[in-house]
């Protein structure tokens, strides 16, 4: 089987692989890229926990092919930072609403959550709630999460003040 | 204050709950689950399963498989040492059912394993998979309770078709039904559901450089090592599971899932092995919970008081016992839920057939029951003309009061508390628009926390201080993403002051760590949480009298807090535990301590159907308001409220996310999840088709947590993990009934199936109307 | 969960893509944004030798035209959601793409191959065809336009020829005074829908109906005009019970497929249910009377 050369950036850090083209972008993210962050939990792009940011916006990692992506800006959640804190304050967010419970779906979350608050300040629980249907939660009930997503968006929107 | 009152909390236990080290792990990124590890060298497994539920195994051809490039092991039966995934022990001397870990001669379920293949890489493990050649001869299968239970039914295994039946009752049932103003009989049906943890099953496995064959698995239970060991014929001590934090649990990693693949695999490969099963092959094949058929005989007076109930219930096993026995002991045991009953009869039957197997999922066989007993509830009071809460409290259980089975509660009960909470807090109901009907509905339960009292369970731990004065906690407990590590560091704090950023927990290593039993039957917080407060106790107790001496003051007027120790009277003068713990060790007291909790033990006989059962509860009761569209039938939840006594709170954000979590499952398996059966075969096999609820769907779960009564796990806290899931179901029934007059007895109740409801209702009083018009 | 193994192309042009789609003949498949053909090839479902990646043909865009809009093949539902063109002429285009999968699915789907696959449960085939869209395609003969009724053959199946690319949805300006409406039933929201309709509803200067379209989808093999059940609301009011009576000789006369999934009976009450939203959504809401 061919394989074709192909390049990444994954959180702003070059990624170069061989791949054969039927390998999927997660797997490649995971494999080559070393971001376990980036989890594989159906295979079917229902479960949202391969979310990954491709050129900014959010994707299955598990229904594209790398090789569809040779070239492209790749963002995981280990890639959400913040400079002056050592812990992304959504991230913070999440964890001290006890947001997460088992972890699984937690990267996925985090980054869909932060795409939506960067386009909308201010969303109503039920939003955000939209926001996040593509992403399951077996553990939460999703309202930690909700209440994490929430009080982030309150708090930068007193940051912004 | 009443003595069955919570202490008040101390001091520390105000503050906000610190950020455990799993929380940052987990939002980070930076947790590693099972199938995040690699070693140098490792091969990937993969499963062939069948493809017929019911057939005999002609032959097995793996000649291609192994010929393939980068193949390293094709294994089927022949390849398995001691050809036994388990055998199931109920505590009570049932006879058992051998499920092979592979399977030989004959394949019972759509999906069973039948060998297993090592690869270089994954791609190749899947392709070889392909190219083993399986020959099956389809046999006559039976696919239901129903077809397993006639006359003349193809046999599952060799000893028929029911695997256990058990019988719990006491009293005259028949006698006292005699004596009724009312008798609802009723017949309730659940489903087959999945558990749908995001993390799939997964696991590696090597030999390690002791000669250890060595696991690091996503499972509840280490102790499966030494079942590992027996497949291999290997010494127990030479098998060693290290337990991952799990992306979830819930009862599907209870049993062994990947282990004895992965096991085989590396052992006759010598080489690392990872497996991790697709989500297609987890909702095929791996097992489920068990769907019930329960019949409630319900005999009451004219005040809804309960004189008497006969209950039979039928549970679907499968196509092997796995924890059947114990699932259906469960039901049968906790069926009568929070209501007093004098005169009772309770069988249930664990039935073979030839479909996906059945076993532990949260809840474990007394969580439908709960469907069943709540909507008796319901129906006695709507014949009766009484509000169905009256009908509730005028039975609730209490303290002292006799059970089912014979055993008297030996707690206090706060059932209607709960009721009272939860109908405080749900108010008025706003008006129907739009074709749109809002109704509301209740149920209560009470759960077992710790297993069986006739298992006589146990959980170990170790704790011992470095000499920096940071405490270090050893103990086998799994953790599925409940905070099962982080509440140990907790309950260690409360006794010794130590805090959360000083202390290090090693959970999971069966090898390394003291057991402590698995994960499941909400008995972690119960056993693991008891021991290591004991342990806890007995570190203290040996340090106690150092700093005492140290400190110039009576041991019972030290006080210990923030990694220090000091004399009440004068909390300046504090010793730092480091300090303390370097004084021990040059005085010859070792900083250290093991200790093993009893649980408390009792005896049940299965033949007279009395003795004792679990060793406490956890009540509660739920609320919930619901829409239903007429048109469509679909139910939309918009208001959750649940409350549970919980004892003593460890942890309140962990305790709050059992209980939302819990809701969500119960609101899934209420509404719209349903793992479907068509012909033996399991058509539900892909993520997109399984319906559990999204974010969207689900409305704020409220929940009231109360600290009332205490109950018998560390520092009076009751198991939290499995008791809110009980309710749901039953709420909501209740709640589409208030909504549009319609009871539904099937779950779940989908939209098709409330809108059959209606639909039916509607042409019925249509007779009914065009009857009283010609009268 | 492996695609089997296949040759990968990328094309920068549909010129190319005709080129290599000829070269490499039945084969081949070609993909966009792939959200409905990798779950497929990941399960082997589909086994194409060749893939064809026409993700870079061409720019995204949606254009205004003389008398139609003209959308990209390329173009995704994400874009369909906020393109400031499609909301002020085919709002209900947001509308649908907005209920489609989920944001991951929406970011790299695209509107010509959800038309190319024909998913009969597809929401935007049933939309195209309620707007009376055309499409452009391009082929080793040149191109040619297909009306979107006319695309849709069977299920997954389409009337494009060998070798034909599909390059651009055009969707004709609505005439003044028409109002357009999506309404689904689904028992999860992003699932995919049990019954789905789309209206279009135009009305005169006196408020009465001078034209109006109802196309369902996830009933049949394709998506299925039952515009002529609607048929007695030309020249009138567009009053409540009239709507009603439109969906209800919808939900009797139309010839469903049965899914398998749910029975016959419940499915036409959802189309009735599913028509009537659709249609009330469409209709002036000065007249829209009180709903049931």
């Amino acid at each position: 089987m061919n394989t074709v050369p192909i390049t990444l950036r994954v959180n702003g850090r070059p990624v170069a692989a061989s791949v054969t083209p039927n390998r999927p972008l997660v797997e490649v993210l995971r494999d080559e890229g070393r971001s376990m962050d980036v989890k594989v939990g159906c295979g079917e792009g229902v479960c949202g926990t391969c979310t990954v940011l491709l050129d900014g916006d959010p994707i299955n990692s598990c229904l594209v092919f790398a090789v569809q992506a040779d070239g492209a800006e790749i963002t995981t959640v280990q890639g959400l930072t913040d400079p002056d804190e050592g812990l992304h304050p959504l991230k913070r967010a999440f964890a001290e609403h006890g947001a997460a419970q088992c972890g699984f779906c937690t990267p996925g979350m985090v980054l869909t959550a932060e795409w939506h608050l960067r386009r909308k300040r201010g969303a109503s629980r039920d939003e955000i709630r939209e926001w996040l249907k593509g992403n399951l939660c077996r553990c939460t009930g999703y309202t930690k999460i909700v209440d994490a997503i929430e009080s982030y968006d309150r708090q930068m929107e007193e940051s912004d003040v | 204050m009443s003595e069955t009152l919570a202490a008040p909390r101390q001091e520390q236990r105000s503050r906000r709950d610190e950020l455990h080290r799993d929380f940052v792990e987990k939002v980070s990124g930076s947790l590693r689950y099972a199938d995040d590890w690699s070693m140098p060298g490792m091969l990937h497994g993969v499963v062939v399963r069948a493809t017929l539920p019911s057939a005999r195994i002609v032959s097995i051809d793996t000649e291609q498989a192994r010929l393939f490039p980068g193949v390293r092991a094709v294994l089927t039966a022949a390849d398995v040492p001691h050809n036994v995934a388990s055998e199931d022990p109920s505590g009570l001397g049932n006879d058992s059912v051998v499920m092979p870990v592979l399977a030989v001669d004959r394949v019972r379920y759509d999906g069973e394993p039948l060998a297993l293949v090592a690869a270089e890489t994954q791609e190749a493990a899947e392709a070889a998979a392909q190219l083993v050649v399986v020959d099956l001869e389809e046999i006559p299968g039976v696919f239901s309770v129903e077809a397993a239970m006639a006359p003349g039914a193809p046999a599952v295994h060799a000893n028929g078709n029911e695997f256990v039946q058990w019988h719990v009752g006491r009293g005259d049932p028949d006698t006292a039904m005699e004596q009724a103003h009312l008798i609802v009989d009723e017949t309730y049906h659940t489903q087959h559901v999945d558990h749908a943890y995001l993390e799939p099953e997964s696991g590696i496995g090597w030999i390690d450089t002791d000669g250890v064959l060595t696991l690091r698995v996503s499972t509840q239970v280490i102790e499966h090592a030494r079942e590992l060991a027996d497949i291999l014929q290997l010494p127990q001590s030479k098998v060693r599971v290290i337990a991952t934090f799990m992306g979830g649990g819930f009862g599907g990693k209870e049993d062994m899932t990947v282990e004895p693949h992965v096991a085989l695999l590396a052992w006759k490969t010598q080489m690392p092995v990872r497996m991790v099963w697709s989500r297609q092959e987890s909702l095929l094949a791996r097992q489920k919970r068990h769907p019930l058929t329960m019949r409630y005989r319900t005999g009451v007076d004219a005040s809804g008081r309960i004189l008497a109930q006969d209950i039979t219930i039928y549970g679907n096993a499968g196509a092997y016992p796995m924890l059947s026995a114990r699932v259906l002991f469960a039901s049968a045991a906790h069926a009568c839920g929070p209501y007093q009953v004098e005169d009772v009869r309770i069988r249930s039957h664990a039935i073979f057939t030839n479909t996906v197997p059945t076993s532990a999922f949260r809840g474990f066989g007394a969580m439908q029951v709960v469907f069943a007993h709540e909507q008796q509830i319901e129906h006695i009071a709507e014949r009766l003309g009484l509000p169905a809460d009256q009908v509730r409290r005028i039975n609730f259980v209490s303290r002292g009061v006799r059970r089912p089975s014979g055993e008297t509660l030996d707690t206090e009960v706060s059932v209607e508390d709960c009721l009272d909470q939860v109908r405080s807090t749900l108010n008025s109901v706003p008006a129907a628009a739009n074709g749109v009907r809002i109704g509301r509905g209740v149920a209560c339960n009470m759960h077992p926390y710790g297993r069986n009292v006739f298992i006589a369970d146990r959980a170990s731990a170790w704790m011992g201080f470095e000499p920096d004065g940071t405490l270090v906690i050893r103990c086998g407990v799994t953790d599925l993403g409940a905070g099962q590590a982080a509440s140990l560091v907790q309950i260690a704090s409360e006794i010794l002051g130590t805090t959360v950023g000083r202390t290090t927990v090693h959970i999971g290593d069966s090898a390394l760590n003291p057991l402590a039993g698995g994960t499941f039957a909400s008995r972690q917080l119960y056993m693991s949480g008891n021991a290591v407060e004991q342990v806890a106790r007995e570190l203290r107790d040996l340090l106690a009298p150092v700093a005492a001496g140290l400190l110039g003051t009576a041991i019972d007027e030290l006080v210990w807090v923030d990694d220090t120790v000091s004399p009440r009277t004068r909390p300046d003068s504090k010793l730092e535990l480091g300090e303390l713990v370097r004084h021990a060790e040059g005085m010859g007291v070792m900083p250290y301590a093991h200790s093993t909790y009893h649980a408390e033990t009792g005896s049940f006989d299965p033949k007279t159907g009395t003795g004792r059962t679990a060793p406490d509860y956890t009540y509660g009761a739920h609320g919930v308001e619901v829409e239903v569209d007429e048109a469509t039938g679909l139910v939309k939840v918009l208001r959750y409220v649940a409350c549970h006594d919980v004892g003593r709170i460890i942890s309140r954000n962990r305790v709050e996310g059992q209980i939302q979590g819990a809701v969500a499952q119960g609101v899934g398996y209420a509404l719209s999840e349903d793992i479907l059966i068509e012909d033996g075969s399991n058509t539900t096999t892909l993520f997109a088709n399984y319906l559990m609820p999204t974010a969207p769907q689900l409305p704020d779960i409220e929940t009231i947590v109360l600290e009332r009564h205490l109950g018998k796990g560390p520092l009076g806290a009751r198991g939290i993990g499995e008791p809110p899931i009980g309710p749901v179901a039953s709420a909501i029934a209740s709640a589409i009934h208030d909504a549009v007059g319609v009871r539904l007895a099937t779950l779940p109740m989908t939209p098709e199936r409330v809108r059959g409801a209606i639909r039916a209702n509607a042409s019925t009083n249509a007779t009914h109307t065009d009857e009283a018009a010609v009268r | 969960m492996y695609a089997a193994p296949f040759d990968y192309v990328r094309v920068g042009s549909w010129a190319d893509g005709v080129d290599a789609l000829v070269r490499h003949g039945e084969v081949a498949r070609v993909i966009a944004g792939g959200q409905s053909l990798a779950p497929m090839m990941a399960m082997q479902l589909v086994v194409p030798e060749v893939l064809i990646d026409v993700g870079r043909a061409a720019p995204r865009e949606v254009r205004r035209a003389d008398d139609h809009v003209s959308i990209g093949a390329l173009v995704t539902h994400g874009q369909l959601i906020s393109s400031p063109v499609i909301a002020e002429y085919f709002p209900v285009l947001a509308e649908a793409a907005a209920v489609i999968g989920n944001v991951r699915v929406r970011s790299r789907g695209t509107i010509g191959g959800s038309l190319a696959h024909a998913d009969p449960s597809a929401e935007l085939p049933c939309v195209a065809v309620a707007l009376g869209a055309r499409v452009a395609v391009v082929g080793p003969d040149g191109g040619r336009e297909i009306p979107a009724s006319e695309l849709f053959v069977s299920h997954f199946e389409t009337s494009l020829r060998p070798g034909e690319l599909l390059t651009d949805v055009l969707v004709p300006l609505p005439v003044s005074g028409t109002r357009t409406a999506f309404a689904e039933f689904s028992r999860r929201p992003g699932d995919y829908a049990l019954v789905e309709a789309a209206a279009t509803l135009a009305v005169d200067e006196d408020g009465a109906v001078s034209d109006v379209h109802l196309v369902l989808g996830a009933v049949g093999a394709v998506p299925l005009d039952v515009s002529s059940f609607c048929a007695d609301l030309v020249g009138r009011v567009p009053h409540d019970a009239e709507l009603r009576q439109a969906a209800e000789s919808v939900a009797r006369g139309a010839e469903l497929e049965a899914s398998g999934q749910v029975s016959m009976t419940y499915i036409r009450e959802l189309v009735e249910v599913v028509s009537i939203r659709a249609l009330r959504a469409s209709s002036p809401s000065a007249m829209r009377g009180s709903e049931k």
